[in-house]
């Protein structure tokens, strides 16, 4: 049973370890807009990169 | 490459009938009534990369004088600016990376966000910057949007409120979630001085959860109780300190029933239900007063011989207005100028300009049509008769009327039936026979294996899923309570001119057949800067063609009745065509001297889906139509429709709509924004298709924000879905409630068969509404 005396304190150490990064999240506004990334993530990335391009050698 | 699939833009993506055709810029699939693009944004994009012109008509200074345009910077004192829009026409993914491009392209725009769910589009920019500019780069990409001031502060204070909901949720689940872990070991028998440990420990866990996350329940009890009155938040302050207390008295005195693993998971799930409803009944257009987005519009007037430029509901009587083209009029007015052409769709449905001589009085509503005007101002902003209707609604307190939701409040008596049962229980088990501590067990069972989390979640799960279907079909809710509403109406009228029609001309036939591409093109080259709506279909038809330009001197347009001008040494014009056999449309012909070269035939086309939307409803609903257009043009559209028609009425006033509505209690309307505010208001539902959106949402208790009849279908099958969901979980945690709470009080259930049964009803009703509403 020992074993136990390590064990539920790291496993509580590990569980709220997850609930501070959940509330830093939080402050940070990641989940004030649950909705757009949805969105966002369908964005093909190539065109994005060639106007990069297109726009750096116009520069 | 274009890519096959359907980026959640055709309605149905099963019906492959939809996804013929993808849109040219993203490769999303096209609905039949879309062309080329899904989006205005995919359009602008598209264009772009045609012809690499990024250039901007010359923006007239709205927003950018003196200190106003600080008002709108949420960064005040920096280097960058940040400014919050609402944007009108956000309709899918291409719209957001559209928006989120323009850093790319526009050196001045830092970074673009785009806020889906709400509208809205935040924007950072370097100091020089022109906010008329942005706002004009948003308008010519198709998405016609509004600052908000800074200090409308209501924003920062809800999203405040939602994250520190999401916050004690989140601490709550993490705690509930350790002390059932911890908890499991003793029911499995855990015993001696590793259980009182373990419960040791549940004690310690269960900290955060009673002085965190319990707060805002504690908050709304005491106010309640310092009002006298009673809220749901009451009895669960009184279980939760019951239920903790006694636990921690019994661990105290080395006994069993300690129920703090059942307590905490309760807290999880009310938060967890709280949570829910506040997603689905976020209010749109929060903090906005009762009025239009014009009160801050910046007008130039004339006051004392002096010009002066002041927001709108700085004006005055007497004041002279000055217009220029595409402006809307703010205040009720008198025209000075000799004669000029508005724009009065918003008040009669019509949809050509109409023409108007010197003293006419014009509405605030009008919008001007022709170069310039200048007004005199009758009214002040407030004291406008649109401004005037608005308030209208308002006092008549056609707003306030609508009831919460009935079946809210059905879970909340079948809560409040469990708790004063309980209560019962606990203070008068000594009628059966029952010691102290065996009634309050008895009690206590009750409450956590009733489970008022199955009651207390199974509505607002219901009422927030159906609203996600509806968003996902196109129409914005206001609140869940409508959904009530809408099960309720037995009767549907519509608007005619941009509900049932498209709301603008189109070109339906011409002849000749087939037209050389040089009278496009001539055509093109004369409309060029017309604001007539038959310019602007000629432009929706051909502008994408890829025609050879041609130069037409001296054009020279008559508003609303002719254009003409020189094209290689000829005079050419196009004006009103020689009627021939039985026209329904508008006729427009184009001359060369008095030859009529070609004629085109014009008409408001009903939207494509109508018909078949409108014959499906047709099988449940009478229906009627309620138009400000003529009987004649009512009479032609409703023949077209081929359904039977309750009513057709033609010439109404928006108040006569509103009479009507009043007439038929429980009727659905669907109307087109401004104009039909009254009737908006007075129907039991009122669906806006089109409009301001924030104003409009003040009225009307739906909002299309795709464009069509599409979404009414998914608002229907959306509250049909509620109505049966909400049924369905009410049964099951009645059901559940009435079975194991007698077992609860008649002492059969123990600790552990508590402790398992409890998350188990909850699943229960989650899964249900999950499967139902997938």
């Amino acid at each position: 049973m020992n074993v136990l005396l390590f064990m539920i304190p790291f496993a509580l150490i590990m569980g709220f370890g997850f609930v501070a990064t959940f509330l830093f999240a939080v402050r940070q506004g990641q989940f004030d807009d649950t909705e757009t990334p949805a969105h966002r993530i369908l964005k093909d990335d190539p065109s994005r990169k060639e106007i990069y391009e297109s726009k750096s050698t116009s520069i | 490459m274009a890519v096959m699939f359907s980026v959640g833009k055709a309605d149905d993506p099963r019906s492959m009938e939809l996804l013929e055709t993808v849109c040219r810029h993203c490769g999303a699939g096209l609905t039949k009534e879309q062309d080329s693009f899904c989006c205005s944004g995919c359009a602008f994009w598209y264009q772009f990369s045609q012809t690499k012109n990024l250039e901007f008509p010359e923006a007239f200074p709205v927003y950018d004088v003196q200190g106003l345009r600080e008002q709108y910077n949420l960064n005040r004192g920096t280097d960058q600016s940040r400014y919050r829009f609402h944007v009108a026409g956000l309709q899918c993914s291409s719209c957001v990376h559209s928006l989120e491009d323009l850093p790319l392209h526009f050196p001045e725009i830092l970074h673009a966000r785009v806020h889906y769910a709400v509208s809205e589009l935040y924007i950072e920019t370097t100091s020089e910057h022109s906010l008329d500019r942005i706002l004009e780069i948003l308008k010519s990409m198709g998405y016609p949007a509004v600052p908000l001031r800074a200090n409308e502060n209501s924003q920062d204070q809800s999203q405040k409120e939602d994250r520190d909901l999401l916050s004690r949720l989140a601490v709550a689940g993490a705690c509930a979630g350790n002390i059932m872990l911890l908890s499991v070991a003793n029911y499995a028998g855990l015993g001696g001085p590793w259980a009182r440990g373990f419960h040791l420990l549940s004690i310690v866990l269960f900290w955060p959860i009673a002085f965190y996350s319990m707060q805002p329940l504690y908050r709304s009890a005491w106010s309640a109780v310092k009002t006298k009155s009673l809220n749901m938040d009451v009895p669960l302050v009184i279980a939760f300190l019951t239920g903790s207390g006694l636990s921690i008295l019994n661990w105290w005195r080395g006994q069993g029933g300690i129920y703090l693993d059942s307590t905490a998971g309760f807290i999880f799930f009310i938060l967890v239900s709280r949570w829910f409803l506040r997603v689905s009944n976020r209010k749109l257009g929060e903090g906005f007063s009762q009025s239009l987005e014009w009160q801050e519009k910046i007008v130039v007037v004339e006051r004392d011989k002096e010009v002066h430029r002041l927001p709108a509901r700085e004006l005055k009587k007497n004041d002279i207005l000055f217009l220029s083209p595409d402006d809307i009029v703010v205040v009720d007015c008198l025209l000075q100028s000799s004669h000029a052409q508005f724009d009065t769709s918003w008040w009669t449905g019509e949809i050509l300009p109409q023409s108007f001589s010197s003293g006419a009085k014009i509405p605030a509503g009008y919008r001007l049509k022709t170069e310039s005007a200048q007004l005199k101002v009758t009214s002040e902003y407030t004291q406008s008769e649109l401004m005037q209707g608005l308030r209208s609604i308002e006092s008549d307190g056609f707003l306030t009327k609508k009831s919460p939701s009935r079946f809210d409040q059905a879970a909340k008596y079948l809560l409040l039936i469990v708790f004063s049962l309980a209560a019962v229980m606990g203070c008068f088990g000594f009628l059966l026979g029952l010691s102290f501590q065996e009634s309050m067990e008895r009690a206590l069972g009750l409450l956590v294996v009733a489970c008022p989390c199955a009651l207390a979640f199974g509505a607002p799960l219901a009422y927030g899923l159906s609203m996600r279907k509806i968003l996902q079909a196109g129409a914005l809710v206001k609140n869940s309570a409508i959904l009530d509403r809408l099960q309720e109406c037995n009767e549907i009228a519509f608007d005619k001119t941009g509900t049932l029609t498209q709301g603008k001309l189109e070109l339906v036939s011409h002849s000749p057949a087939k037209l050389p591409e040089w009278v496009k093109s001539l055509i093109l080259a004369m409309e060029k800067n017309s604001r007539h709506p038959v310019a602007s279909a000629f432009r929706d038809l051909w502008a994408r063609e890829n025609l050879p330009s041609v130069t037409v001197q001296d054009v020279i347009e008559v508003a609303g009745e002719k254009v003409y001008g020189l094209y290689s040494g000829q005079m050419f014009s196009l004006k009103r065509g020689l009627p021939r056999n039985q026209p329904s449309g508008l006729l427009v012909g184009l001359f060369q001297g008095e030859v009529e070269l070609a004629q085109f035939e014009f008409k408001d086309q009903v939207r494509s889906e109508a018909e078949k939307i409108v014959s499906q409803l047709s099988q449940k609903y009478p229906l009627s139509i309620l138009s400000g257009d003529e009987q004649k043009r009512v009479e032609e559209m409703a023949q077209q429709i081929s359904v039977p028609w309750k009513e057709k009425r033609g010439g109404c006033t928006p108040i006569d709509k509103a009479l009507w509505l009043e007439k038929h209690p429980n009727s659905l309307f669907l109307g087109d924004g401004i104009n039909d505010l009254q009737a908006l208001a007075k129907a039991h539902v009122g669906i806006a298709m089109d409009g301001p959106l924030l104003s409009t949402l003040q009225v009307a208790d739906v909002y299309f924000l795709k464009p069509g009849l599409q979404p009414l279908k998914g608002l229907i099958d959306g509250a049909k879905l509620c109505r049966k969901l909400v049924r369905q979980n009410l049964m099951l945690a009645l059901i559940y409630n009435v079975l194991a709470g007698s077992a609860a009080l008649m002492g059969f259930i123990n600790p552990l068969a508590a402790a398992v049964l409890m998350p188990l009803s909850s699943l229960l009703i989650l899964a249900n509404s999950w499967r139902a509403a997938r």
